[in-house]
């Protein structure tokens, strides 16, 4: 050694309170960096959920738009169909009120050709009333 | 699984292909004059006599030792916090013992030659644990040399 060693005192701490000290500051650092790990996650999960729901909402809108959309065009598809059931009855009124009619004239036919002596039953069948296109 | 924990212990800017053997060599030389210390080695150097002084040669043997041997075993376990522990407890040894040492040149003619290895320790592992941070990055962002 270059030093007298008696001349090295007996009691250092230089290095212990040193140690002690870094290992205080690294604690320090970590509980700090832990805080801004958390506070990163946090606003990383708020950002996300942010979104989220934005995201829902826009869907949301969208199901609402669609459902309206069908609603509506429920709405004309009834429309449509009530307006065709009521032409097709005044449809079969005004069949049902012509076939009366013919029969009316095919009688009155008959009327004629039997008043000249003519047997119509050997021309013209006799017509059957007609059910007004309803089965049965 | 195992490329994503080493991805974790990567040290940026720093290629792990040569980090991580020089770090393990420097723990293996750490951990080698941490048992020597702490098993009975008499000081054979003006800060080692100051060491001794302190708080005694072994004392700071078994914290070379349990820093070392907690280096190994992080880096065994392939976690970022406790490899960050380990580095960050073996900076503290070696700023205690770059004082004593620095302590030992300024004022008992101790000898510059013998900061090498305690500031040499200290840098490194300061390096590391300073590039490393704590936790792992929470953005997934490259980490900077800074």
């Amino acid at each position: 050694m270059p030093t007298d060693p008696s001349a090295v005192p007996s009691e250092i701490f230089t290095g212990p309170y040193g140690f002690l000290g870094a290992i205080v500051f690294f604690l320090w650092l970590a509980a700090r960096e832990l805080r801004r790990a958390r506070q990163i996650d946090v606003d990383t999960y708020k950002s996300d959920i942010a979104s989220l729901r934005e995201l829902i909402e826009q869907r949301d809108s969208e199901h609402k738009r669609e459902v309206a959309d069908l609603t509506n065009s429920v709405e004309d598809l009834k429309a449509d169909l009530s307006g065709l059931r009521r032409e097709n009855l005044e449809n079969l009124d005004a069949g049902a009120r012509r076939e009366e009619a013919l029969i009316r004239e095919i009688g009155a036919l008959r009327g004629l050709l039997a008043a000249n002596g003519i047997d119509t039953s050997s021309v013209l069948p006799h017509p059957k009333p007609s059910t007004g296109g309803v089965p049965g | 699984m195992r490329r994503l924990a080493a991805e974790k212990l990567r040290a940026p800017a720093l290629p792990p292909a040569v980090v991580l053997p020089l770090t393990l060599g420097f723990a293996a030389l750490t951990l080698t004059r941490g048992t020597g210390w702490l098993f009975g080695q008499r000081p054979g150097t003006v800060s080692d006599l100051m060491l001794d002084n302190g708080v005694g040669l072994h004392v700071w043997g078994a914290v070379l030792t349990v820093g070392a041997l907690g280096l190994f075993a992080a880096y065994a376990w392939r976690r970022h916090f406790p490899v960050w522990c380990s580095h960050a407890f073996l900076v503290a040894a070696y700023f205690g013992i770059s004082l004593t040492t620095l302590d030992a040149a300024v004022r008992f003619g101790g000898g510059w030659e013998h900061l090498a290895a305690p500031v040499g320790g200290f840098a490194w592992h300061a390096v590391l644990s300073r590039v490393m941070r704590p936790f792992p990055r929470r953005d997934r962002s490259r980490p900077r040399a800074d």
